[in-house]
């Protein structure tokens, strides 16, 4: 193949199959191509059968550019050999690829298939980003609870715990159904609001008793003379956040006693802002809330890894907690109320530090695998690096996976082989 | 000239008769065609070289239907004339 035949090997080749000396096959062949020649001279065409047709062509004159000097030059008319080959050695040649034909395509058809393979891996991919959104939403709810409470103890003591309950039945389906009556009472609360704190040592007792049942808050509320109606919509408000938390800590296992006692604070707290200043507070906080929901699930979708989820059960439970110690805590004076602030302010710290952890086991040092985080099928289209990539938002965990799979070569794992995912801790 | 006269003409250049001028040269095309269809380039001095070279495949429209068309590769031979048989050439065309 590729070999360059000189006239010697071709008179060789011919010598051999005509039986004929070496010496003579060569002359044969040299005179062959020299009768070509003179014929094409002579004649202007020769046709030899079995190897094609040599042609004398006719080329007129034509301006060109002289390559090293960029002159125009003038070629002069001249003849040229052209050579088409026998249709025979032609196909003979071709024969490699006699059995390609020239396809028609069709107009869509071609790009339409390129377009699905793209839109193909396009899903995939989306589908597993709306899978990582998933658990990043859960933990939002809680960081802007966290931001809200900080917000709050700035502004006033009194907003901090409507924040946190509100927001944790933002995270249940009900956020809408508290917006509405939310509205309301910024209507009415507008004009209160400045002289609700001043009020607020008063209700904060009341309160108390409230927590407990929701007759007793509309008899409190008239008495801290704040607007009928805002209090009505107020009493709606911190009944139907109080449940939802309950239903929550249910599902919550572990509980700080400290941070369970602040929050009890807070919900009395919450209860006695209900009658004055919470109309307005609430409604402001909810809208903080919901700007804070966007903000912190923007913020969670770029840079909160999976692990963050695992955090949401702590302050979900601390919610819970808060709730059933509202009742027992609501002897406490208005003095709590100072206290509450505080504790508002520490409660955020605790999930703060929690995600800081996680982040560390990301970021590059030696882990120990603690445990299994989730198991994941090997499909067509998985690999070690995309999955690591999905569980540690990072391609150098495959060696951890590896290890926990007993994968001894990551570039071979059988189909539908089940990857348990390893939870990893920093040593 | 056509392929009787060219044989005629190499019988006589060659004073070997005329049937075995013809199996001759049955034998020569014989041999280049193989050579050529294993790929090998046949370089004849002073007078040009026959290669096989891949055309690769391609997409034509047909100007008139705007329709569209995908040509599959293939191996064409293509003859390159030698400097001197063009030179020889050049103007001896004009002769006739």
């Amino acid at each position: 193949m590729n070999r360059r035949i000189t006239l010697p090997e071709l008179a060789d080749g011919v010598a051999k199959r005509a039986t004929v000396p070496v010496s003579f096959a060569e002359k044969f062949v040299q005179s062959f191509f020299d009768v070509v020649e003179e014929a094409l001279v002579k004649e202007k065409l020769v046709k030899v059968k079995g190897l094609g047709t040599f042609k004398l062509v006719d080329v007129d004159a034509r301006e060109s550019v002289d390559v090293n000097s960029g002159e125009r030059i003038l070629l002069a008319a001249h003849s040229k050999v052209t050579f088409t080959p026998d249709a025979g050695l032609r196909d003979a040649i071709n024969r490699p690829f006699a059995d390609f034909e020239t396809v028609i395509l069709n107009d869509s058809t071609p790009t339409e298939k390129m377009e699905a393979i793209d839109n193909e891996a396009e899903t995939v991919a989306e589908g597993e980003v709306q899978a990582e959104k998933e658990p990043v939403m859960v933990v939002e709810p809680k960081v802007e609870a966290a931001t809200q409470v900080v917000e709050a103890a700035e502004s006033a003591v009194e907003a901090e715990p409507e924040v946190e309950s509100e927001p944790v039945a933002e995270a249940a389906p009900a956020v809408e159904a508290e917006s509405e009556p939310e509205a309301e009472a910024d209507i009415a609360a507008t004009s209160e609001t400045e002289a609700a704190p001043a009020v607020e040592s008063e209700p904060l007792a009341e309160t108390e008793t409230k927590a407990e049942t929701s007759e007793p808050v509309e008899a409190e509320a008239t008495e801290a003379g704040t607007a009928a109606k805002v209090q009505a919509l107020q009493s709606i408000e911190p009944q139907t956040a109080a449940p939802e938390t309950e239903e929550q800590g249910t599902n919550k296992h572990e509980i700080e006693e400290q941070e369970t006692n602040e929050q009890g604070k807070n919900e009395q707290k919450a209860e006695t802002e209900t009658q004055t200043n919470i109309m307005r507070k609430t409604i402001q906080n909810i809208l903080a809330a919901l700007l804070c929901l966007f903000i912190g699930y923007a913020i969670c979708y770029y840079f909160r890894p999976f692990e963050l989820p695992t955090l949401s059960p702590a302050p979900l439970e601390q919610k819970a907690t808060k709730a059933e110690q509202k009742e027992a805590e609501e002897t406490k004076a208005p003095a709590e109320a100072t206290e509450t602030a505080k504790t508002t302010e520490t409660t955020p710290a605790a999930p703060a530090a929690k995600p800081a952890q996680s982040y560390q086991q990301l970021e590059g040092g030696e882990y120990e695998i603690v445990g299994v985080k989730g198991t994941e099928v090997m499909s067509p289209g998985k690999t070690l690096l995309n999955i690591s990539l999905k569980y540690y938002k990072s391609t150098d965990f495959v060696p951890y996976i590896c290890k926990m799979n007993g994968i001894d070569n990551p570039d071979i794992v059988p189909l539908d082989k089940e990857l348990q995912i390893p939870e990893l801790k920093k040593k | 000239m056509n392929n009787k006269e060219f044989i005629a003409a190499l019988s006589e250049r060659e004073d070997f008769p005329l049937r075995d001028t013809k199996m001759l040269i049955q034998h020569l095309i014989g041999e280049m065609t193989s050579q050529l269809e294993d790929g090998n380039t046949l370089i004849i001095p002073n007078f040009g070289t026959f290669e096989v070279k891949k055309r690769m495949e391609r997409v034509v429209v047909n100007p008139g239907t705007g329709q569209r068309m995908l040509v599959p590769p293939r191996l064409a031979l293509t003859f390159r004339a030698s400097s001197s048989l063009r030179a020889g050439t050049k103007k001896g065309g004009d002769a006739k």
